[in-house]
């Protein structure tokens, strides 16, 4: 068994979560029906949960690079792109653009701890895939 | 295995090369440790978390009863313990009646407020609570950092999770407030969440909503949304409340238990099933543990038999494979009781908003929940099983290992 599957799979799972997080699982203020719609564009969380979309459409689109192309540089590149992407959700959420500060906003309290346990699964599955391959033991 | 391997590191180098090797072991073992901590662990220091906040809130308090409006058990829940805003008021003139009941000490009003929905970021969806500082038990005696004793009219104090910093700023209704101090947090929402402001400073606001563009707000003074009763010494409190509902029979009282009898209720639900899940979770590990170590030991048989030839001792092949199988089962064990930590601790503020559970998830609740003990007893599980597996194997005399027979 090609043991390369399973942190592919994963990032395919954490690749849809993050697209499902902000607008659907753990919505943003705006989407959480907290706020006015003309106000929500305008929300720093909303615009952290598109930025949030989008990084997971890429994660999705680095596993099923990988479904396709297993190793070589294209399945490297792959989890590599995956992680760094992971990793950057952490800088997202805690440094800029962020979240609302007060502390029962829902991307507070909901959005923030979903996708950060998230990003932090794809950086640990990304790292899963990089680790270089050995000989079949056991 | 190599014969460098045995020049190199000797038996017990040996011993470590072969053991580690196992790829499906290591994992396997790692693997169903982890996922068994992680859930077990999981709702073992939810139920602390929720516990230990609940007890930090009734003594916090301070108050032995609470009288509520009839229908204001549903809000005060939500404001209680996720500290979301709610509204809800009191029946006129029991805020100065209440003083004359018999066995009554003190009774200080709150009155709960909503920030205004248009608010953003820093200022949205926020419990507002005006107090009294001269009639105050619940909130003064825990500010932590503060600017000065009693807050100014212009000053208010925060809770533990709002982020404002002492000196900061906050605005409401048009009206600008100073962060006087700022509440230590306590796991409820209560505490962690609202934005206490004296009476004196939400009469200010309530006259700066009234500006042109203002959001306006209207204060139901002379109704507050509750009091907090604190009993006479040498009263009884359920005495007291009899006292109170006998003289305002619209209106609910409240001891502290009864607050918190909601969420314990609750949680006495999801505590019933920890028993169960607990032993399901053994039994499945133990299956799975044994059943990895049959088939690793299966297919180590001439490794085992080498060994032995080599001259190795049956008790030092049992002690190696036996310390490996509780090495990797408490690498496990501790990554899972990590990630349960640490994934509680981050939604610990969604369980309190959204589900109504407050809580507060330490070291101190940590150690003292069942965690340890069922840890403990899944590794020793794990340690007898992999001796028992080890020593049936090594029954057999080395040349049948080698042979695969055994």
């Amino acid at each position: 068994m090609n043991m390369r599957i399973i942190p592919g799979l994963m990032l395919a799972v954490t690749g849809a979560l993050l697209v499902l997080i902000p607008r659907h699982l753990f919505p943003t203020c705006g989407f959480a029906g907290l706020t006015e719609t003309e106000k929500a564009a305008r929300m720093i969380c909303n615009t952290t949960g598109g930025i949030t979309t989008w990084l997971g459409v890429l994660t999705v689109a680095c596993a099923l690079t990988l479904l396709f192309r297993k190793g070589g540089a294209l399945g490297k590149g792959a989890f590599l792109l995956a992680g760094a992407a992971g990793v950057a959700l952490f800088f997202i959420y805690t440094v800029w653009p962020g979240v609302c500060k007060a502390p029962t906003m829902p991307c507070r309290v909901g959005t923030l701890p979903a996708a950060l346990l998230t990003a932090g699964v794809q950086v640990l599955a990304a790292a899963a895939g990089l680790r270089p391959v050995k000989g079949r033991n056991g | 295995m190599t014969e460098r391997d045995v020049e190199i590191f000797g038996i017990p180098g040996l011993l470590w090369r072969v053991s580690f090797r196992s790829r499906l072991r290591f994992f396997s073992l790692l693997a169903v440790m982890a996922v068994a901590s992680l859930l077990l662990c999981g709702a073992l220091f939810f139920q602390g978390g929720v516990e230990a906040a609940i007890s930090r809130g009734m003594e916090r308090l301070g108050a032995d009863l609470m009288v509520i409006p009839q229908g204001g058990d549903v809000p005060l829940q939500k404001g209680l313990l996720g500290g979301v805003p709610v509204t809800f008021s009191l029946p006129p003139g029991m805020e100065e009646g209440l003083a004359s009941v018999s066995g009554v000490a003190a009774a200080a009003p709150q009155y709960f407020l909503a920030s205004a929905r248009a608010s953003c970021c820093e200022a949205g969806n926020l419990l507002l609570v005006g107090y009294d500082p001269g009639q105050d038990f619940t909130v003064l005696p825990w500010k932590g950092k503060a600017a000065g004793g009693r807050p100014a009219d212009d000053a208010l104090l925060v809770g533990g999770a709002v982020m404002k910093g002492v000196g900061a700023q906050l605005r409401f209704y048009n009206h600008t407030f100073t962060v006087a101090g700022r509440l230590e947090k306590s796991g409820m929402g209560y505490f962690d969440n609202a934005v206490f402001i004296p009476l004196a400073g939400v009469a200010a606001m309530e006259r700066s909503s009234r500006s042109p563009g203002a959001v306006p707000i209207t204060v139901p003074w002379g109704r507050p949304s509750l009091l907090l009763v604190k009993a006479a010494a040498g009263a009884v409190p359920e005495d007291v409340a009899e006292g109170i509902r006998s003289r305002y029979p619209g209106v609910r009282v409240l001891t502290m238990p009864e607050v918190f009898r909601q969420a314990k209720q609750r949680l006495g639900r999801i505590s019933g099933l920890l028993v169960p899940l607990a032993a399901s979770a053994w039994v499945v590990v133990t299956a799975i543990v044994a059943a990895a170590h049959s088939l690793y030991l299966g297919g180590r048989k001439q490794a085992l038999g080498l060994l032995r030839v080599m001259g190795a001792s049956r008790l030092r092949i049992v002690m190696m494979f036996a310390g490996e199988s509780l090495a990797l089962a408490s690498a496990g064990a501790a990554a899972g009781s990590l990630s349960a930590f640490w994934i509680i601790r981050m939604f610990a503020p969604y369980f309190a908003v959204v589900s109504g559970f407050p809580l507060l998830l330490n070291l101190p609740v940590i150690a003292g929940s069942a965690a340890p003990p069922l840890i403990a007893l899944f590794l020793a599980t794990t340690l007898l099983q992999s001796v028992l597996t080890v020593s049936l194997f090594l029954r057999a005399e080395p040349y049948e290992l080698i042979r695969g027979e055994g």
